[in-house]
């Protein structure tokens, strides 16, 4: 079984004080994961998914699941401003020995279609679904 | 023991099954389901229909009560990101002072005169209680409104965040010092021993991740984070903090774990206290809620409700209005309602013996009271639009 490192791909960054709209337009390429930087350092990511939550009407949205029950659970990533509240920081993340089996475990546990490949704290590269589709 | 078993599960199926068709209907015409679920123990309760004893599900209340804290502080660095919101900090730092200074000003001066209450112990708590703004109302107004994504929503949703975190800061600082001088130094001794116990499972428990994850067992992720949230809420109990600043040092302590980041970690949680614990906590406070005394010490329930909703309303409009932001009234309004956040705080003061369980009869009018004054002040404000 191949492992992370043989199936990721570069990484694509983008600052975190980077506007919604800039973040919207790398997804318009073929990109599904934004690797967020602060000071050259890699904060979390963002994936497409998270920005479907800024399209969903607000008369679908839940209050509980966008503040929580005492408002410290917020998920800004409903009302966004910036990239860092798109964010997730780090949620999940593979080693670059990691076997496929193991990643897409990962993926599948979390309902993610990307994760980011983590060696010595530094992003070295991200894993697509549509390139593990490869070795089916 | 059949007995005391069947009436249990008797109980909760009543109360869940019942609350939850209360609390959709709530929903649906824009109130809070947490309403519904304490009218639902109110009605079921001893007060009317008499079908569930209070008794019979205080256990699982218990455990409600502890989740509620315990999810806050999961996220707790959620709230603490929002603290960099300037204005709503001005905001939601500004309505917690002056309506605390001007609620136990009110209640220093003239408050035993017309309220139970007598200690200055009782005032503190009552004051920052009523000054704690809720944050799930402005979030269903703006989000009604279609103004949550709008400055003003983000604005008003972040000061009410802002607003409840510093409170709650505020009442962990005022339960470590509420203490009685006899017992002062024993109660520094077990903080000091619960401080050092959180520190090490704060600073070491991501290293216990790697072992945990790899447990045969299953759900083992979930069996430890509850026996740490119960562990926890018991020795803050036992070291006279109460149980549910526990449960909230617990949520803080699993959120540094990995597995609490997952998806399906969360989901769990959320399931577990959202479908289950929490609505039975509200039934449960429901349901010992008694009518007669209610309307007794109804003087003492509008008083505090007055305090509040002035100084809320007052500081809620003039410092948007010095922001320069549209629709300050529309902001001040969604800050008026008193729930959860409040109960915490008088649940945290009865469980330390401040308070009779005489203050809960004197908060619940308030819950409705406060919904039905943002209600008709929306309707003042779309009249006038």
């Amino acid at each position: 079984m191949p492992e992370a490192e043989e199936i990721m791909l570069e990484p694509d960054f983008i600052e975190y004080d980077a506007d919604v709209e800039d973040v919207a337009e790398e997804f318009s390429g073929t990109e599904n994961t934004l690797i967020v930087k602060k000071d050259d350092e890699a904060i979390g990511e963002i994936h497409e998914n998270s920005m479907l939550k800024v399209l969903i009407p607000e008369e679908r949205l839940d209050e509980e699941k966008v503040v929580g029950l005492l408002g410290l659970s917020f998920d800004s990533s409903y009302t966004p401003e910036k990239a860092e509240d798109l964010m997730n920081k780090h949620e999940v993340k593979v080693k670059p020995e990691d076997d496929l089996g193991e990643v897409a475990f990962l993926m599948h546990r979390e309902e993610i279609r990307s994760v980011p490949v983590m060696e010595d704290g530094e992003v070295v590269g991200v894993v697509h679904e549509d390139t593990m589709m490869d070795y089916l | 023991m059949a007995g005391l078993s069947a009436s249990t599960l008797f109980g909760l199926s009543v109360l869940l099954f019942v609350s939850f068709i209360v609390g959709e209907l709530f929903e649906r015409i824009g109130l809070e389901s947490i309403l519904g679920y304490i009218l639902t123990g109110l009605f079921l309760g001893p007060s009317f229909l008499g079908m569930v004893e209070p008794g019979a599900v205080q256990s699982f209340a218990t455990i409600g009560a502890t989740l509620v804290l315990f999810q806050a502080g999961l996220r707790e660095e959620n709230a603490a990101d929002i603290f960099r919101h300037r204005k709503g900090l001005q905001l939601g730092i500004g309505v917690l002072v002056v309506s605390f200074l001007f609620i136990l000003g009110f209640l220093y001066f003239i408050g035993g005169q017309y309220l139970p209450f007598n200690t200055m112990e009782q005032f503190i708590f009552l004051a920052l209680a009523y000054a704690v703004v809720d944050v799930g109302v402005p979030s269903k107004i703006m989000l009604s409104r279609g103004m949550l994504r709008e400055e003003t929503g983000r604005y008003a949703i972040k000061a009410s965040v802002i607003n409840v975190t510093a409170g709650l800061l505020a009442l962990t600082g005022l339960v470590l010092v509420s203490s009685s001088m006899e017992s002062l130094i024993v109660r520094l001794g077990g903080i000091l021993g619960f401080a050092v116990a959180f520190y090490i499972l704060h600073e070491f428990i991501h290293r216990l991740d790697d072992y945990i994850i790899m447990f045969e067992e299953a759900e083992s992720q979930f069996a430890i984070t509850f026996a740490l949230l119960l562990g926890l809420s018991y020795m803050s109990e036992v070291i006279g903090l109460s149980s549910v600043l526990g449960a909230f040092f617990a949520g803080i302590i699993v959120s540094r774990s990995d597995f609490s980041e997952s998806e399906a970690f969360q989901e769990k949680i959320r399931g577990i206290g959202l479908g289950f614990f929490i609505p039975i906590f509200f039934a449960w406070f429901g349901l010992g809620l008694n009518i007669t005394s209610m309307i007794q010490n109804f003087q003492a329930a509008a008083i505090l409700f007055t305090l509040s909703t002035v100084s809320k309303l007052t500081m809620g409009y003039i410092i948007p209005k010095l922001h320069g932001m549209d629709h300050p009234l529309t902001i001040g309004a969604s800050l008026l309602s008193l729930d959860i956040e409040t109960l915490v705080v008088l649940l945290i003061g009865l469980d330390m013996g401040i308070f009779s369980e005489q203050v809960l009869q004197i908060f619940a009018p308030a819950v409705f009271l406060s919904t039905l004054t943002i209600v008709l002040l929306y309707a003042l404000i779309d009249r006038v639009n």
